[in-house]
């Protein structure tokens, strides 16, 4: 039963996982393993909780159906194993009542998927090339893309009161995951992920005189990964393939490291749209493609 | 037993320096605890390269079931063992070995680049570790 076993995952969490659920932030300065020990529980959480919580959803729809069907087949008196008819709707009315504070509830502890979906995998790569001492710097933000806190700007055109359409446009930005941690080759890496929302808001006056809302979502989001890699070890070559896909280039020569960054931007419209690992490790890995063994000194 | 026979990382390979403990049921390489698994359905022990391929081969199928057999190991490095393949066969990344024993017909197939290719030049490396910040490009 996947409601039970989601709610024994939450309450198996400790103190500190359920914390970060609580505020949605942290930052981390930890050995790969001791992070993922905390992400990996909250990833699998996370995972449960969202079956749980469209599990509710599907009961509630089926008590209220059921119900539906009891009443007009009993003709509003129903008796099951001759309980008499208000039990009857006293039951099916805490039943509903418990699904539906469930469901509130698992809404209310869900965290973005771009945790499990993204960052867990990233660790994990970025872990497997990493010494198991060296630390993984890491700031999550997962308390909502388009809250006040992350908002930018907002446009309103409103042509005043009973006039039509209105629309408020308001901007954001949100930077949901930073870090950076020390290769096994002694290069640095720097990663980030921010999405930048356009939250559109729009109400129009149909032909029939109703007034109808919409609300629109464009949400850019923008890659960033940058090594830094030492000079002794590489030599570095701009080519056109790190621009290829579009990405945008940055590069500065050090006396001992390289600094090359790479970043993509992606466009979806939804807020609960998850960016890919692989568009992160594709970008890592145009970077080392484009290295080449330094030459030796002798 | 001998060395494990793993090449660990993801984007750079290397050897793994612990003694082999178990033989993969799979391939019948012999691997060390950190680099085994137990294989779902088969309780059988499995390394993670194989375990890995076998997750990514089920995802590519998209036979994923309900109750996936694979679940306990997506959040596990078995998944990124399996992913790098996927992702050196995608976008065509050669990954950097830092090792000399790749004899191991296991990984014949990666178009791995070595240090050893390195050109001799003058004398006078700097063997400097420190990271310059005034050349962090990743300030804005």
């Amino acid at each position: 039963m996947v409601i039970v076993s989601a709610l024994k995952k939450y309450f198996a969490l400790d103190s500190k996982q359920k914390e970060f659920i609580r505020t949605g932030q942290r930052i981390f300065l930890a050995r790969p393993e001791e992070l993922l020990t905390f992400l990996k529980p909250l990833a699998g959480f996370d995972k449960e909780c969202d079956s749980a919580r469209s599990r509710c959803g599907l009961f509630m729809f089926l008590v209220i159906l059921g119900w539906f069907v009891m009443m007009i087949f009993t003709g509003g008196e129903p008796s099951i194993f001759s309980l008499r008819p208000a039990t009857i709707h006293f039951f099916i009315v805490a039943i509903f009542f418990t699904l539906l504070f469930l469901y509130f509830f698992f809404r209310k502890i869900d965290i973005h998927n771009n945790l499990r979906e993204f960052v867990v995998p990233i660790i994990n790569s970025i872990s497997q090339d990493m010494n198991k001492d060296e630390k993984i710097r890491l700031k999550l933000d997962f308390r909502g893309k388009c809250i006040p806190a992350k908002q930018l700007k907002q446009e309103k055109h409103d042509p005043g009161w009973f006039s039509y359409p209105k629309e408020t446009i308001t901007f954001y930005r949100d930077n949901w995951l930073d870090g950076s941690a020390i290769l096994h080759d002694g290069s640095k890496l720097f990663f980030s992920v921010t999405d930048l929302p356009r939250k559109l808001e729009r109400s129009k006056k149909n032909p029939r005189g109703k007034i109808k809302s919409k609300t629109k979502y464009k949400i850019k989001h923008r890659i960033k990964v940058g090594l830094a890699l030492k000079n002794k070890n590489y030599s570095f070559n701009e080519n056109e393939r790190l621009t290829a896909a579009g990405d945008r280039l940055k590069h500065k020569q050090g006396e001992k490291r390289n600094v090359i960054s790479l970043t993509r931007v992606l466009i979806s419209n939804s807020v609960d749209s998850v960016v890919e690992p692989i568009s992160m490790l594709a970008l890592i890995g145009k970077i080392l493609m484009s290295a080449r063994p330094a030459t030796v000194k002798g | 037993m001998a060395k494990c026979q793993m090449k660990k990382g993801f984007f750079f390979l290397r050897e793994c320096e612990n003694q082999a403990t178990t033989t993969c049921t799979v391939c019948g390489r012999e691997f060390c605890n950190e680099h085994m698994r137990i294989i779902p359905g088969k309780n059988q022990p499995g390394c993670l390269d194989c375990l890995g391929k076998q997750m990514q081969t089920q995802k590519d199928e998209k036979a994923r079931k309900k109750d996936d057999d694979y679940d306990d190991y997506y959040y596990d490095s078995s998944w990124s063992y399996g992913y790098r393949y996927h992702y050196y066969r995608n976008n065509n990344y050669s990954p950097w070995y830092d090792g000399d024993d790749l004899n191991d017909s296991y990984y014949s197939e990666l178009d791995v680049r070595s240090f050893d290719d390195k050109e001799i030049d003058e004398v006078g490396a700097d063997d400097s570790l420190d990271y310059q910040a005034e050349a962090n490009v990743f300030d804005s």
